[in-house]
């Protein structure tokens, strides 16, 4: 345990102190917010977020709501992005937390995370940050940061399912949120998950190792993806004028039955990712898309298409060819 | 028909009919996928004490991958509730608040579980769509068409409710169960081993699972009920006997709920939207012979229905009668009953039958 912690630690620029392993990548967002919630309920009870959040997030402060607490979510542009001004402006003396995502999950595009942590930092308000799916791709380094707190997880890197990371700066206190246990500095009670933080640990140094290598693959990679992509009708690639991670890459079709399109890829055994998972429960569109002003429709014909370690060229060039063909097949002149 | 390789898409509910349906499609070759549509939620619908689910139910759509699942074939779920919601739904809050009673199943067959589902099989690339109707689809021999067989089992049997399909999607269509009878698809279910094979019989209609539709309309469509005024019951005399409470809580053939005491037997014989009247009497007083259809599906060319000998069936639970039609125009049938047929209501199927064969049908328009 002591290892995976020194070696996370060295590779985010923290104290092994401030790294606490969880279940996972959830358990840190829950933990970080409602663990903060209770620990400075006596400086006020406002938090700031924003629409686009994973659901780990969005719930959490959908929890602190129904129980008395204030939270501002911050609408964002057509790219998805919040506006540094306005959130600026949203704080008030009240305002305990901020926590925004360093790369959207569906969208990949990358949030000014060390700016809006400033911009925290200076109104003496706290900030957390979901920072899975920009580790690997982007370098974090804590030192120096105005992060107070920050979740990771496993199998985003290649560690199994069932292990994350809470990173907490030291002088950041939160409540505790389970019980009968020291572990995790007093915090994350239960025995501990030595196998996944010594996984976790090995992904970690890997990513962190191979950063540039894997940048210049997965940037070469989305390049030849998005070239072959533009021919096809009725598609748009979800990406405007901000700044994206490269190995995501959403993009929408217009005059396309999503449900079609889904199934059709899944056929030819291409599994990918959209917004809709009826077979599970929920109707509901993804709401990142519909915070970016998607209609249901449009919404449903989205594909986020994500980029691994392993993925090569010649996938890319057979999952094109295979696109194409049935986007041509299924697309509807109006 | 030579099945090797021909796609199938089996329309699966969660049932054993279904189920078993896509177990025998596997049998003779086909290459099948299964599909389940969500057609609607408990938050559309009420009728339900807990609403712990947002699908049609959670349950029946993980049954239906189950048995997928065993016999290696794909499962897929369509979300079809917008369409559900737009032209099943909505026909049925608008033909009662029009004074008919609609069979909500029937429009359901016609316009999702065929037309819309088959234009979705079209963007997936399948020819066939089966389902687990108790039907065969059988050649007309006359017009060498293709039309809907009462099945095997004259109990289960349910051509009745396919009168809609439309001809070319018919000769799409599969009815793998049309030569079992009920007992027999469970026994074989049950041999098989599938999960489905105890599952219950559906009787109501799905979007009202506690079977009680003014509660459905007056929760779901308020607006609907409260802008329909009460009004009068006036007997076979032309005399008022009471005051109703809005026409859609009303059925030809009610005799229940009318909240008249007149120490005799009475029914409801006719419901007269631009009066809001309700015409009640003795079951005799509603017998007729004749009554018009519109909103027609042909199965065969006209030439082999009009003047031809027919029988029409004029509700799920009736024996076909020999009847003749006439052609009133091109949107509209008259039927002629040989014998007079009591409660003969609006909004309900008229089918049209030669032999054991569905020829056509429409929608009963009035008496």
């Amino acid at each position: 345990m002591d290892e995976a912690r020194s070696s996370i630690a060295q590779v985010l620029g923290c104290k092994p102190s401030e790294i606490l392993f969880t279940s996972g990548a959830t358990e840190a967002n829950n933990l970080a917010i409602l663990g903060a919630a209770e620990a400075l309920q006596s400086k006020g009870n406002h938090f700031i977020t924003s629409t686009t959040e994973h659901p780990s997030v969005l719930e959490s402060y959908k929890h602190l709501e129904k129980n008395g607490y204030q939270v501002t979510y911050l609408p964002c542009d057509e790219n998805g992005d919040v506006d540094l001004e306005e959130f600026n402006s949203s704080i008030t003396d009240k305002t305990i937390l901020a926590s925004f995502m360093w790369v959207n999950n569906e969208t990949g595009l990358l949030h000014p995370i060390e700016a809006l942590a400033e911009i925290a930092h200076e109104h003496g308000v706290k900030f957390h940050c979901d920072a899975v799916q920009a580790f690997g791709h982007t370098p974090i380094q804590l030192q120096n940061s105005a992060i107070d707190s920050l979740a990771l997880s496993g199998h985003k890197l290649g560690a199994p399912a069932g292990v994350g990371t809470l990173f907490l700066r030291k002088g950041h206190a939160i409540t505790r949120k389970n019980f009968g246990g020291n572990q995790e500095q007093n915090i994350r009670a239960g025995t501990q998950n030595h196998i996944g933080a010594t996984a976790l640990a090995t992904a970690i140094d890997y990513h962190a190792a191979h950063l540039d290598l894997n940048e210049q693959k997965y940037i070469e990679l989305q390049a030849c993806l998005q070239d072959q992509l533009q021919e096809l009708p009725g598609i748009q690639i979800n990406r405007h004028g901000g700044e994206y991670t490269p190995n995501i890459l959403s993009c929408s079709f217009r005059n396309i039955d999503g449900e079609a399109l889904f199934i059709r890829l899944d056929m030819q055994n291409i599994a990918i990712s959209n917004g809709a998972a009826c077979s599970s429960g929920s109707q509901a569109p993804s709401h990142v898309l519909t915070a970016l002003g998607f209609d249901e429709i449009l919404a449903q014909a989205t594909l986020r298409i994500s980029l691994g370690i392993e993925t090569t060229k010649q996938e890319i060039d057979d999952f094109c060819r295979e696109l194409k063909q049935i986007v041509h097949s299924i697309y509807r002149e109006v | 028909m030579d099945s090797k390789d021909k796609k199938v898409v089996i329309a699966m509910s969660g049932g054993v009919d279904s189920s078993l349906a896509a177990r025998l499609l596997v049998d003779q070759g086909y290459d099948v996928m299964g599909v389940t549509m969500k057609l609607w939620g408990y938050i559309d619908t009420g009728g339900r004490p807990t609403h712990d689910s947002n699908c049609c139910s959670l349950d029946d759509i993980n049954n239906a991958k189950a048995e997928c699942a065993s016999l290696g074939i794909p499962h897929y779920t369509l979300d079809m509730s917008a369409e559900f919601k737009e032209i099943v739904i909505q026909n049925f809050v608008s033909e009662y608040k029009a004074g008919r009673t609609p069979n909500p199943c029937i429009i359901c067959n016609t316009e999702i579980k065929w037309h819309a589902l088959l234009n979705k099989l079209d963007d997936l690339g399948v020819q066939y769509l089966a389902t687990g109707h108790y039907a065969r689809k059988v050649k007309h021999e006359a017009s060498g068409k293709w039309v809907v067989g009462r099945a095997k089992d004259q109990v289960k049997d349910q051509s009745y409710v396919l009168w809609g399909i439309r001809p070319e999607e018919l000769d799409r269509t599969l009815f793998p169960l049309g030569d079992l009878s009920k007992q027999e698809v469970r026994e074989q279910a049950a041999k098989a081993g599938m999960r489905t094979a105890e599952t219950p019989e559906s009787m109501e209609i799905c979007f009202v699972p506690d079977n009680d539709y003014r509660r459905f309309l007056s929760e779901q469509y308020p607006e609907v009920i409260e802008t329909a005024p009460k009004g009068n019951f006036v007997n076979s005399r032309g005399e008022v006997i009471g005051e109703h409470q809005g026409i859609h809580n009303y059925t030809v053939g009610q005799r229940k709920g009318l909240g008249l005491a007149t120490g005799e037997r009475i029914f409801v014989n006719k419901i007269d939207v631009e009066s809001n009247t309700v015409h009640v009497g003795s079951k005799e007083d509603a017998a007729a012979t004749t009554f018009t259809v519109n909103s027609c599906n042909w199965l065969i060319p006209e030439d082999f229905i009009f003047d031809q000998k027919l029988a029409v069936q004029i509700r799920y639970n009736h024996e076909a009668k020999p009847a003749k039609l006439i052609r009133l125009s091109d949107e509209e049938v008259k039927v002629v009953f040989k014998i007079p047929e009591n409660a003969i209501t609006p909004g309900q199927s008229a089918v049209f039958f030669q032999g054991d064969a569905v020829v056509g049908g429409g929608i009963i328009k009035s008496v």
